[in-house]
C-alpha cells in the first residue's frame, strides 16, 4: 500500500540549531499516529513540517502521491506547497479561530475562499461537521463567547471542512483545562474511527495508548521509537521512551 | 458552611455586599458631576445674560451680547456646519488610506517601501499642519498647481492625520497574532487573501475607536482650513460676519457652540460605538 504521508530524509535548522535530524517516515491512510516525547525534543516542529508552516531545510515530504522538496523557493514550489495544505487540515494548541467571525463563518470560510466552493453548499457542509464535533446548536455564536473544549471542537470542524486526506493535530488538548480535554479527545477519537488519517503531536498518553495504530517518541531530534501502543507502554526500548512512560504512571497514580 | 443552605433567600456573600457598595457609589459619583455640570452651565448662562446681579449690598454686571446680532447671522454661520462636516468627512476618509498604507509599509520587509512609509510619517510630523495647509494653498500655485481652498484643506488635513493615524493601524495590525496567520495558511489562503479576510478585518476593528477618536479632533483642526479664505464652513463664516460688524464676541461664541454641540454628539457617538465593540458584536 502507497503510505499517504513520506517524510524522508527530513532536517530542520533554526539558524545553527539542528532541530530535526534526517527523519524518514511512512504514514499509511487511515492510520492514527501518536508523536510523543520532551518538549523541545522537535515533535512539534515535524508536525509543521509536514503543511510546511516550517519549510523543512533538507529532505523531502510527500502528501497524497505531492511531493515537495524542502529549502526550494519559487512559485512552482508555493504551488506544491499550497497543495499539500489543501491536503491536510491541521488543529492548533491554540485553537486560532477568526474572533470575527461566527462558528459557522470560522468553519465555512476555507471551502468558500480557498476552494471557491458555492456558498450555499459550503454550509451544508459546514453545518455537517459541526453537528459531528456536536456544536451545529452554536453555530450563530462568536468564538469569545465558547469554553475552551467547545472552540477546540470547531476548529477541528473547522479543519474537517476543507475535506482534508490527513489530519495534523499539534497538541490540542495542552491549552485546556483539565475538565475540558476528554470533549475533545472525544471527538478526536470519532474523527479517527470514521477512518481520517491523523498525525496527533500529544502529551496524552491515555489517548496515544487507547486510540493510537503507532506512537512515534521522539528524542533530540530524531525517531528514537516507533511502535504498537501496546508494546511501545509495556516494553519501552529507549530510555528517553522509559523515563516519560515512567512519568506519565507516576501521573496517573 | 452549609448552615445557611436550607433557607430560602441566603443571605449575600460578602462579594456581593462589595459590589453593590461599590455600584451605589459610582451612581451617586455620576449623579453629583451630572448635576455639577448643570450648575457650571447655569453659572455660564448668568455670565452671558447682561442682566445685572445683586448680591448683598453689591451688584455686578454680566456680559451683555447683541442679540439682534445673533438672530441675524445664525443662519449664515449655521450654514457652514455642511461644509465642515464635509471636509472632516473627506480628510478622514484620505487619512484611512494614508495611515494603512504606512502602516502595512511598516511591516514591509522590502528597505525602499518601508523607508517612505517612515520618510512620509517624519516629514509630515515634522512640520505644522497650518504651515501644510497654506504649502497646498499658497505654495503650490507657484508650481503651476492650483487648489481650491476645500481642496487643499483635505489634502493637508488628509496628510497629516494620515501620518499620526499610521501608528493606530499598525498597533492594529500587531495586535493579529501569529496563529490567525497560521490558521489561514494552513487553510491553505494566500498571503493577499489572509490579509484581507483574515488580518486587516481584526486590525481594522481594533483602530475604529481611536480612528473616532482622530475624527473628532479633526472637526475642530478643519478650522483652520478657513485661513485659506476658500472654504466657508464655521470658523470662515464666524470671523467673516464677526469682523465686518465688529461683533467677534457674539460670532465666535456662536462658531464654539456649534463646535461644541457636534464635539459632544459625535463623543456620545463614539461611547455607544466602543460599548458595541467591546461586547464582541459586529
Amino acid at each position: 500500500m502507497v503510505p499517504i504521508v513520506k517524510i524522508s530524509n527530513l532536517d530542520k535548522y533554526f539558524g545553527r540549531l539542528h532541530v530535526l535530524k534526517n527523519i524518514s517516515l511512512d504514514v499509511e491512510q487511515r492510520q492514527v499516529v501518536c508523536l510523543i516525547g520532551r518538549s523541545g525534543s522537535g515533535k512539534s516542529t515535524l508536525l509543521r513540517c509536514i503543511n510546511f508552516l516550517e519549510e523543512p531545510s533538507h529532505g523531502s515530504i510527500e502528501v497524497d502521491g505531492i511531493k515537495v522538496d524542502g529549502g526550494e523557493k519559487g512559485a512552482h514550489h508555493r504551488q506544491l506547497v499550497h497543495d499539500v495544505r489543501l491536503k491536510t487540515g491541521m488543529v492548533f494548541q491554540e485553537f486560532n479561530l477568526f474572533p470575527h467571525m461566527s462558528v459557522l463563518e470560522n468553519v465555512i470560510e476555507g471551502p468558500v475562499i480557498v476552494k471557491g466552493m458555492d456558498r450555499k453548499k459550503a454550509i451544508e457542509l459546514g453545518e455537517e461537521n459541526l453537528d459531528r464535533v456536536g456544536l451545529l446548536f452554536k453555530k450563530d455564536e462568536y468564538p469569545n463567547r465558547l469554553s475552551g473544549g467547545q472552540k477546540q471542537r470547531v476548529a477541528i470542524a473547522r479543519a474537517l471542512s476543507m475535506e482534508p486526506r490527513v489530519m495534523l493535530f499539534d497538541e490540542p488538548t495542552s491549552a485546556l483545562d483539565p475538565e475540558l480535554i476528554g470533549e475533545v479527545l472525544n471527538v478526536m477519537k470519532k474523527v479517527a474511527t470514521e477512518g481520517m488519517t491523523m498525525i496527533v503531536v500529544t502529551h496524552e498518553m491515555g489517548f496515544a495508548r487507547e486510540v493510537a495504530d503507532r506512537v512515534l517518541v521522539m528524542g533530540d531530534g530524531e525517531l528514537i521509537e516507533d511502535a504498537k501502543p501496546a508494546d511501545l507502554f509495556s516494553n519501552p526500548k529507549d530510555p528517553r521512551t522509559k523515563a516519560l512512560i515512567d512519568r506519565y504512571r507516576t501521573g496517573e497514580q | 458552611m452549609n448552615m445557611f443552605s436550607t433557607r430560602q433567600n441566603p443571605p449575600k456573600t460578602q462579594a456581593e455586599l462589595i459590589y453593590e457598595a461599590q455600584t451605589r457609589r459610582e451612581r451617586q459619583f455620576r449623579t453629583n458631576v451630572a448635576i455639577s455640570w448643570l450648575v457650571l452651565i447655569f453659572i455660564l448662562i448668568i455670565l452671558f445674560s447682561g442682566q445685572g446681579i445683586t448680591i448683598g449690598t453689591k451688584t455686578f454686571s454680566t456680559i451683555q451680547l447683541n442679540t439682534e446680532f445673533i438672530k441675524k447671522n445664525l443662519p449664515f454661520i449655521a450654514g457652514g456646519l455642511g461644509e465642515t462636516i464635509k471636509i472632516s468627512l473627506m480628510s478622514i476618509m484620505l487619512a484611512i488610506i494614508l495611515a494603512l498604507l504606512a502602516a502595512l509599509g511598516r511591516l514591509s520587509t522590502f528597505p525602499p517601501i518601508y523607508a517612505l512609509s517612515t520618510f512620509y510619517v517624519s516629514l509630515i510630523r515634522g512640520t505644522p499642519l497650518y504651515l501644510q495647509i497654506f504649502f497646498f494653498f499658497l505654495a503650490l500655485p507657484q508650481l503651476g498647481v492650483v487648489l481650491s481652498g476645500l481642496l487643499s484643506g483635505v489634502l493637508a488635513l488628509g496628510l497629516n492625520y494620515g501620518a499620526y493615524m499610521s501608528e493606530i493601524f499598525r498597533a492594529g495590525l500587531s495586535s493579529v497574532g501569529k496563529g490567525q496567520r497560521e490558521a489561514a495558511m494552513a487553510l491553505g489562503m494566500t498571503p493577499g487573501q489572509t490579509m484581507r479576510r483574515i488580518v486587516l478585518p481584526q486590525a481594522l476593528r481594533f483602530a475604529i475607536p481611536p480612528t473616532g477618536n482622530e475624527f473628532i479632533a479633526m472637526t475642530k483642526d478643519s478650522a483652520l482650513v478657513s485661513a485659506t479664505g476658500f472654504a466657508h464652513e464655521l470658523m470662515w463664516r464666524a470671523t467673516r460676519v464677526g469682523r465686518a460688524e465688529s461683533n467677534n464676541l457674539e460670532a465666535l461664541i456662536m462658531a464654539a457652540m456649534f463646535y461644541w454641540i457636534m464635539t459632544m454628539i459625535l463623543s456620545y457617538l463614539q461611547g455607544i460605538l466602543e460599548t458595541r465593540l467591546a461586547k464582541g458584536e459586529r
